[in-house]
């Protein structure tokens, strides 16, 4: 009785709210790719530099980078908009060594959204001089 | 934050349960109550104040006068119409972490500055119910309205003004020597919460939008000149009650009630970026007497809090919303009292004893925390006439959370009942 009350009532008074299923975190996969196309075997963030972060645009709640691993990495997030930025090293399977930097998505009106349970999200690198 | 909850999860219920006298519960059973034509009018005053508050959120300390005045009467046998107004003036002194008004409804999604300071208030409150009975059935609908507003003077200077209007029906039927009574309410609450800074140099502090535990929107918090927050909402609630139609004997009843405040932010185009979802379960039993009663109460609160993603968008559009905030509270009373009636004096003493174990967590943080409360009333009244007696009610209720946390409350009243 006290649920189908409950229910009622949600939807009397939040026909306009839309709760997100599942967990409140997202599994999120970064995939990097450099611009010539070249497999990263790892990417190394230094996470204590202040602009390096994964960012909640809401509650700036921000999480540490993790190393990509074959230009991959997955963290678990408040599920949100998050802005990813950071500058980092990556070494090729040739051998060579980058430094690289991500700002595809470094500003609030570029934010990614991460509301589902697990999302992918491809970040393309700018290789600095 | 966890003696804050503490101590106003316990106060509200506990105030509204002891300053209801049961003999002078409003309702359908009023009909079945001899003595029922009333008015009485009162002043009020309530005292607190400690060096340190225990509650940052309620501040050091209150002062407050009220005034009441409240009737009943009968139009015929059958009929009988009752109504009161009341009116609230005080300051709530040293107020930090709390910008809102009514925390203990809106918690823990309300705003802050992150100055604090002494918070002015001011409530005005008018209530009406008419009730019937047709044979073995009764019947009657109800309304209250309540309007609050809370202001600072210095900066930063929260202006908040609270609408509350509850409209209700119950019906009932009797049977034998009790009366059975089943009671539904409507609530529609709104509040806007304003933040503003006069310094011609702009805002000396920052203002929050609380997400609990430390959590906030960073996106909308800062040190703006102004600041807008609107809390909406609306909620039911039922009740049935079980009573002796002659005054004397057993009584029983049980009650939920539920309401939903959605936060919105008029600065971000009226953005909806959370919601609390309150539910109330209520269950109590008794005993009454001619001049006393026992009454045994259950009570526990279920709270979900649910914060809105918002896109990256300047339309700040939300893409769902996430449950974060629960917080579970059980409490348990017992309320006594006894009049003593003398040749023109009345005296009546109400002793109470709670307790109230809470947790909360929003999925990163959590807590949980027991307490303890005790209360004594005491009611003097004095017969000048047959149809005219005036009262002095002095109270104190005293509160312990942890092991060395308390503070007492006081209050004291003197009216005339006519």
């Amino acid at each position: 009785m006290r649920k189908i009350l409950g229910i009622i009532l949600i939807l009397l008074t939040t026909s306009c709210m839309k709760v997100i299923p599942g967990d409140v975190t997202c599994r999120v996969t970064l995939q990097a790719q450099l611009p010539s196309g070249e497999n990263i075997v790892a990417l190394q963030v230094d996470n204590s530099l202040p602009g390096n972060l994964i960012k909640n645009i809401n509650t700036g709640e921000t999480y540490p980078i993790p190393v990509f691993v074959n230009g991959q990495c997955e963290m678990d997030v408040l599920k949100g908009v998050y802005i990813i930025a950071f500058d980092g090293m990556a070494a090729l399977s040739s051998g060579k060594g980058y430094k690289v930097r991500c700002t595809e998505h470094a500003t609030i009106l570029t934010a990614v959204s991460l509301v589902e349970n697990s999302e992918n999200v491809t970040l393309k690198l700018q290789v600095m001089q | 934050m966890r003696f804050v909850l503490v101590i106003l999860l316990f106060l509200v219920p506990l105030r509204s349960f002891t300053q209801e006298k049961l003999s002078n519960a409003p309702g359908q059973t009023l009909l079945y109550y001899k003595n029922c034509n009333f008015t009485r009018v009162e002043i009020r005053g309530q005292f607190r104040e400690q060096d340190k508050a225990s509650v940052p959120v309620e501040g050091t300390g209150l002062r407050q006068g009220e005034f009441n005045a409240w009737a009943r009467h009968s139009l015929d046998s059958l009929k009988r119409v009752e109504g009161g107004v009341s009116y609230h003036r005080g300051v709530k002194l040293g107020v930090k972490m709390n910008s809102s008004s009514d925390w203990l409804l809106l918690q823990p999604y309300v705003v802050i500055d992150s100055v604090g300071g002494d918070l002015q208030r001011e409530q005005y409150s008018f209530w009406a119910r008419y009730s019937a009975r047709t044979g073995r059935f009764f019947w009657s609908v109800h309304a209250s309205f309540r309007a609050l507003h809370e202001y600072r003077e210095v900066d930063p200077r929260p202006r908040n003004i609270t609408s509350d209007l509850v409209l209700g029906a119950s019906a009932g039927v009797v049977a034998g020597e009790y009366a059975l009574s089943l009671e539904a309410a409507y609530r529609k609450y709104h509040q806007s919460c304003s933040v503003q800074f006069m310094d011609p140099s702009g805002s000396n502090a920052t203002v929050v939008q609380s997400l609990g535990f430390g959590r906030y929107f960073t996106r909308f918090s800062g040190a703006k000149k102004s600041t807008d927050t609107r809390f909406q909402g609306s909620g039911y609630s039922i009740q049935g009650r079980l009573e002796p139609t002659s005054g004397q004997g057993w009584l029983a009843g049980a009650g939920y009630n539920a309401i939903y405040l959605v936060r919105h932010l008029p600065d971000f185009n009226e953005v909806p970026v959370s919601t609390v979802l309150r539910e109330e379960a209520t269950l109590f039993g008794g005993k009454k007497w001619a001049h006393s009663y026992v009454v045994a109460g259950l009570n526990g609160v279920f709270k979900r809090g649910y914060e809105n993603v918002i896109d990256q968008s300047s339309a700040f559009l939300s893409l769902g919303a996430l449950q974060m905030y629960r917080q579970y509270s059980v409490r348990a009373s017992v309320v006594g009292y006894n009049e003593w009636a003398f040749k023109k004096v009345n005296l009546g003493l109400q002793p109470m004893l709670a307790a109230c174990y809470t947790a909360a967590g929003d999925g990163i943080s959590a807590m949980d925390f027991m307490a303890w409360q005790a209360g004594l009333n005491l009611e003097i009244s004095y017969r000048l006439s047959r149809k005219l007696s005036i009262y002095a009610a002095p109270r104190a209720q005293f509160t312990l959370f942890g092991k060395n946390n308390w503070f007492i409350d006081t209050m004291a009243t003197i009216g005339i009942e006519f």
